[in-house]
């Protein structure tokens, strides 16, 4: 497909998208704010003598939903993340849900890749404070670019469906063999990088029976990010596995990230994931236990961590936890960075 | 250009396999039963009186492109939250001089009729807050402070007429939603004589007699 018939295409889309949609009155424009916060109290390298104790606003995170008119509906979240010191625009998109189970997004999103970016990061959902390895520096969470983002589901009888997510964006854009964390923000080019005519694409397909508590899904990225001396693309491909089973209060979930990163001076593969799970024990009590690795070109930066913690829900929209993360790195490099982490976190 | 080439390829035939699936026939499955399956699998599920109507139809859509839930999913879990979605001080006086008419569903002893309709509506309207024994500790329960009736409770049924019972299903009360828009007036009948004739017993023992079948 040629760029021109691709903006022809996109062009089309927009006016069938215009004429499916039905015009109503300002007056059933709904815009509805929520978010959420937390507070952390963090006591880092517990067992070091360059320990200490801080505190963090991690998030004030706004959130506007609205149905703008029709079929057509507006969502935004806009970060204050460390008390205010770093904003940014978490995901601002529209979308059209005028297609039977189909939903068609355009803006600035959260790349729908695996469960962990898309869906568990927020504080009040992720049960154990702080990311999982792996998921900062080899799926870049929170990854979030511009694009199209087609997404929907597909009933395969009463209880039981089949998911799927894809999507085309700007993609992951920096140096060669930059690490990936730092390959985010390519929101419009970076201007150091030159133009970037290839975009990424990807997506998630699953299959989710929530009757059951079990689904399943497997996710892909690929794009160019860099190019070598001679001009060569140099690629970038991430693939995943996630699943969750719930029952009763318990809930296990995992996650696999894999990317094969080309580069001048050989493919970097770069492994992580992790396995969690989680249990209401009382209405209000929740033990968590987390195992997480990451499995780096350099060995020095594998590692893997045990978090422990334990979560009380006071309400609904709030909750405490407190938990213990046991660092572990390989023998020669081995570190004293354990940390016990307390954090209250609420959404409104 | 190749990405982009590979890229719609694949993306429009994974679009062509999702469109060639099966329709659905949603229809066995409540709102409630989606909401508390579907929601809590991320999150604490939110009760319906957390948010405004107005509020719900913007979440519900924002949460199906979220949870990937099909059009029907969404719009049954909708029409349960916005069934007790919190009101207005204008909206909840509107609601008190216009209750719904209690007396047209029929007498106390019209309503004991088809309780296996009724066990099946339980499951489906009831069992995600209440529990499958009645207990108040159904998966969504959590979500609601104070907690759901416990229906095994002999206090919670020696002050409450049936007509009363019929009126909190028709018009809500605290966090528990009004049914009136979501099932018909034969079906809140089946599912008062069903609670009575369950969760008690003649004389006045307050006991659960059967585990549902269905």
């Amino acid at each position: 497909m040629t760029r021109r018939s691709l903006r022809v295409l996109l062009a089309a889309a927009v006016v069938v998208i215009s004429g499916l949609t039905t015009p109503q009155s300002a007056a059933a424009q709904a815009l509805t704010l929520t978010g959420y916060a937390d507070f952390e109290a963090l006591f880092e390298n517990v067992n070091s003598d360059n320990s200490k104790f801080y505190f963090d606003n991690h998030h004030v995170n706004f959130i506007a939903v609205g149905k703008i008119t029709g079929d057509l509906f507006a969502a935004a979240e806009v970060e204050y993340e460390h008390a205010g010191e770093e904003v940014a625009l978490e995901y601002g998109y529209l979308g059209f849900t005028g297609i039977k189970d189909v939903r068609i997004i355009a803006g600035k999103f959260i790349v729908p890749f695996g469960r962990f970016n898309k869906d568990l990061h927020p504080t009040p959902v992720n049960k154990l404070p702080g990311r999982p390895l792996g998921f900062s520096e080899i799926l870049p969470q929170t990854y979030n670019d511009v694009g199209l983002w087609v997404n929907g589901a597909k009933a395969l009888n009463d209880d039981n469906r089949f998911v799927f997510d894809l999507f085309m964006v700007n993609g992951l854009l920096g140096g060669d063999g930059d690490g990936i964390r730092s390959l985010r923000d390519n929101d419009r080019e970076k201007a150091e990088f030159g133009s970037d005519d290839n975009k990424a694409v990807g997506g998630r397909i699953g299959l989710e029976f929530p009757f059951v508590g079990f689904d399943i899904g497997g996710s892909v990225y690929t794009g160019k990010y860099a190019q070598d001396a001679a001009d060569n693309s140099l690629n970038l491909t991430l693939v995943g596995v996630d699943a969750s089973f719930q029952k009763e209060g318990f809930v296990l979930r995992g996650e696999l990230v894999r990317a094969s990163q080309e580069a001048t001076g050989g493919k970097l593969t770069k492994t992580g994931g992790y396995l969690q799970a989680s249990y209401m024990a009382t209405p209000r009590f929740e033990p968590v236990v987390r195992f997480s690795a990451r499995d780096m070109p350099s060995e020095s930066s594998d590692a893997s961590r045990l978090g422990i913690g334990l979560n009380y829900h006071i309400a609904a929209a709030g909750i405490v936890r407190v938990a213990y993360l046991l660092n572990m790195e390989k023998e020669t490099f081995k570190k004293d960075n354990n940390g016990i982490v307390t954090q209250f976190t609420v959404f409104f | 250009m190749s990405i982009i080439k590979n890229g719609a390829s694949v993306g429009g035939l994974a679009l062509i396999v999702a469109m060639a699936l099966p329709q659905e026939a949603v229809g066995q499955r409540s709102g409630v039963e989606v909401w508390s399956a579907n929601c809590g699998r991320c999150h604490s599920v939110q009760p319906p009186n957390r948010y405004m109507a107005k509020d719900w139809e913007s979440i519900v859509t924002h949460m199906i492109i979220t949870a990937r839930l099909t059009d029907a999913e969404g719009e049954a879990v909708e029409a349960f939250l916005l069934s007790g979605a919190k009101r207005t001080g204008n909206e909840t006086q509107a609601a008190s001089a216009e209750p719904r008419e209690t007396e047209s569903l029929g007498s106390a002893a019209s309503l004991r009729t088809d309780s296996d309709s009724g066990a099946l509506l339980y499951k489906q309207q009831c069992v995600a807050c209440h529990g499958v024994k009645g207990k108040g500790d159904g998966p969504a329960a959590v979500a609601f402070n104070p907690r759901p009736a416990d229906l095994n409770n002999p206090d919670f049924w020696a002050g409450r007429t049936d007509k009363q019972v019929l009126d909190v299903l028709l018009n809500g009360k605290g966090s528990m939603p009004a049914f009136a828009t979501v099932l018909k007036p034969d079906e809140i009948q089946s599912l008062v004589t069903y609670l009575r004739d369950w969760f008690t017993q003649n004389g006045g023992a307050y006991v659960v007699r059967t585990q549902p079948e269905h």
